[in-house]
């Protein structure tokens, strides 16, 4: 049993490391955490040379032909240096979604431009109640003519300000069962009837409103097949929260480190403070886990990479990096002590993403109820 | 062009001091596990310089490192950045040299590659610090070397280089084949693209042992060593803070104005 990466992939992660550490120091992270767009042009730009957009898209979509394993990888460093931007949202949420239900006519037109950082998309599923659940689900979209009519408040949609075209997930359709009778619509952003308003979040993380008020789009627009798009979207949510995991564990790492460098260093009583059992057993717990973090993402990542059933480790992945992330920067603060609370330090970057984390795609109790019913419970 | 460019695996240079300790009986540092290896920072500028002339005139770069247990995703680094061959010197017997007897080595190992047109090495090592290695090789080779290079650009069958000096820079040309050592004034260093990176695994690293190479065992690691360490020590820096007074900030500026000129600093 291994569940070291391969020597290129230590490869694209040392050199991703070092790229974020000189592209993405923390003054920008925090500059982007008050910039409305939230998105620095050049290092998205540059991210695109390097091929790390396109990484998990075939090669005739203008992708790397990477695998699961080199996008976890990536992600990781990604969490690690508290990479601002849509990544999320538009290379994983919205390119894998057209890359596994698009016509190959929406792929040949979006996907290269997305791996080329030309594009800019998002998902819109989440609303009021913020639940992924498929009864959530109240936007509707009405037929007429050649065209759909979108109505309805869609919550939590991220990077929509940015977004060149909005995946809508609307309602077609009243079914027997509520994952019925969904349909997803891609939408240009500069349709008439689209208000899009940047909500106040905690890690800076840009979450919008988005109205649709009777938003005209053409059936040619719709992605995958009409009524039916609730199972395809739940394999690449699947997708998507393993990368979410791994980006976690990046950062719920260096979280860790920051604390122990720290422990190592502080003095106090003619001592590091780092020799003082209370906080062995904080660093101590914090490492068991961080490992436990990495071992279900791998998992769930090498069986995902390999087409097995994953639904198990992805649950278990999610619920655990989600709430182990936040133990671990929470604990950071405490071996930090006084020094942890200031804004000129990193610490609080951890946290507030530890806590977006857990709430992106799905919090722990979700995950919980997802293990069990895959239980058979 | 024919290029070869030397590089070192070395711990990185980055690591905080407290990381590393000297074991005062044996003069040698004692081995350490936390700190990352990496590539020595004045090779990967060597690369660099290299790749810029592939990008410009086209060419191949073959890439020679020596030492054990060399780690494949280290020593690899060049080929995600576009060199075409990785020659690994990788053998006990090549281990506890000094400049000379790496030199040796690798001089040979140039040998065998055979044709080559420039010879780049980093400026020195990021862990010895001693820059003797490049110098060694143009000697046993026999061809000109120029050191400290922040530029080199390949022009009909010479080489331009603007060599560092301590006050600025000088242009010199040098005929091929030439040995240039590069220093950090080269600039940044390109980051591998993804591609390049997976590119890599299909280029498998060439492994030669001594014999491959035809060294003589006496000449090479640390039956070759020419150097003798006499103290191997971390000097000790000891730092004394001491506050300047006065009853307003003109005076405070005078104060420390008249020490600074008691103390001999200005």
């Amino acid at each position: 049993m291994d569940f070291d990466y391969n020597d290129e992939q230590k490869m694209l992660k040392q050199g991703a490391r070092e790229f974020f550490e000189k592209e993405c120091p923390k003054s920008l992270v925090k500059q982007m955490m008050e910039d409305e767009k939230g998105n620095p042009p050049e290092l998205w730009k540059k991210m695109s040379q390097l091929g790390w957009l396109g990484l998990i898209y075939p090669e005739k979509y203008g992708g790397g032909d990477g695998n699961m394993i080199d996008l976890i990888a990536l992600e990781e460093e990604m969490g690690r240096a508290c990479l601002p931007g849509p990544f999320l949202s538009t290379v994983l949420l919205s390119g894998l979604f057209i890359l596994h239900n698009g016509s190959e006519e929406q792929k040949k037109e979006i996907l290269p431009k997305i791996a080329g950082g030309q594009l800019i998309l998002t998902l819109a599923l989440t609303e009021q109640s913020d639940s992924y659940e498929a009864s959530a689900v109240s936007v509707e979209a009405k037929a007429e003519k050649d065209d759909y009519i979108i109505d309805g408040t869609k919550l939590f949609v991220p990077d929509a300000q940015i977004a060149d075209y909005i995946i809508c997930i609307a309602r077609t359709k009243k079914g027997d069962k509520p994952e019925d009778g969904l349909t997803a619509f891609l939408v240009d952003r500069k349709t008439p009837g689209i208000t899009i308003t940047l909500l106040k979040t905690l890690a800076g993380d840009k979450l919008c409103e988005v109205v649709f008020n009777k938003v005209k789009v053409s059936k040619k627009n719709i992605i995958g097949k009409l009524d039916q798009a609730w199972g395809p979207l739940q394999q690449t949510l699947q997708q998507v929260k393993i990368a979410q995991c791994a980006e976690m564990v990046g950062g719920a790492q260096r979280a860790l480190e920051l604390a122990a460098d720290h422990a190592k260093k502080r003095i106090q009583f003619d001592r590091p403070i780092g020799s003082f059992p209370v906080i062995h057993h904080l660093i101590a717990n914090a490492m068991m886990d961080v490992d436990a973090c990495k071992f279900l993402t791998y998992e769930a990542a090498w069986k995902f990479s390999e087409g097995m059933p994953c639904a198990k480790e992805i649950a278990m992945a999610k619920a655990w990096t989600g709430e182990a992330y936040q133990r671990t920067a929470a604990m950071g603060h405490q071996v930090l002590g006084g020094i942890g609370y200031t804004l000129d330090g990193e610490m609080h970057l951890y946290f507030r993403r530890a806590k977006s984390g857990e709430l992106t795609l799905g919090d722990g109790k979700f995950h919980r109820e997802a293990l069990a019913k895959e239980l058979g419970m | 062009m024919n290029m070869i460019v030397c590089i070192k695996q070395v711990l990185d240079p980055e690591a905080p001091l407290s990381s590393f300790k000297i074991d005062p009986a044996t003069n040698t540092m004692v081995p350490v596990t936390s700190v990352p290896f990496v590539i020595s920072p004045f090779d990967e500028q060597a690369v660099e310089a290299a790749l810029k002339i592939k990008d410009a005139k086209g060419g191949k770069i073959t890439v020679i490192s020596l030492g054990v247990n060399l780690l494949r995703d280290v020593v690899k680094k060049p080929l995600s950045l576009g060199a075409d061959e990785l020659i690994l010197l990788e053998d006990p017997a090549f281990i506890g040299g000094d400049s000379w007897s790496t030199a040796y080595a690798l001089a040979a190992a140039i040998k065998k590659v055979g044709q080559f047109d420039l010879i780049f090495c980093g400026r020195q090592a990021a862990d010895s610090d001693s820059g003797q290695v490049g110098a060694c090789i143009a000697e046993i080779l026999g061809i000109p070397q120029v050191s400290v290079a922040k530029k080199v650009e390949a022009i009909d069958g010479k080489v331009k280089v603007d060599k560092v000096t301590t006050d600025g820079y000088e242009v010199v040309e040098v005929p091929t084949p030439a040995l240039i050592t590069v220093s950090n004034e080269l600039g940044e260093v390109r980051f591998a693209t993804f591609k390049g990176t997976m590119a890599s695994k299909k280029k498998e690293p060439i492994i030669w042992k001594p014999a491959d190479i035809g060294a003589e065992p006496a000449k090479i690691g640390a039956a070759g060593r020419r150097i003798k360490t006499r103290k191997l020590f971390q000097p000790v820096r000891d730092s004394k803070c001491e506050i300047i007074g006065g009853e307003t900030d003109e005076d405070k500026a005078a104060n420390l104005a008249k020490k600074l000129v008691e103390v001999k600093l200005i």
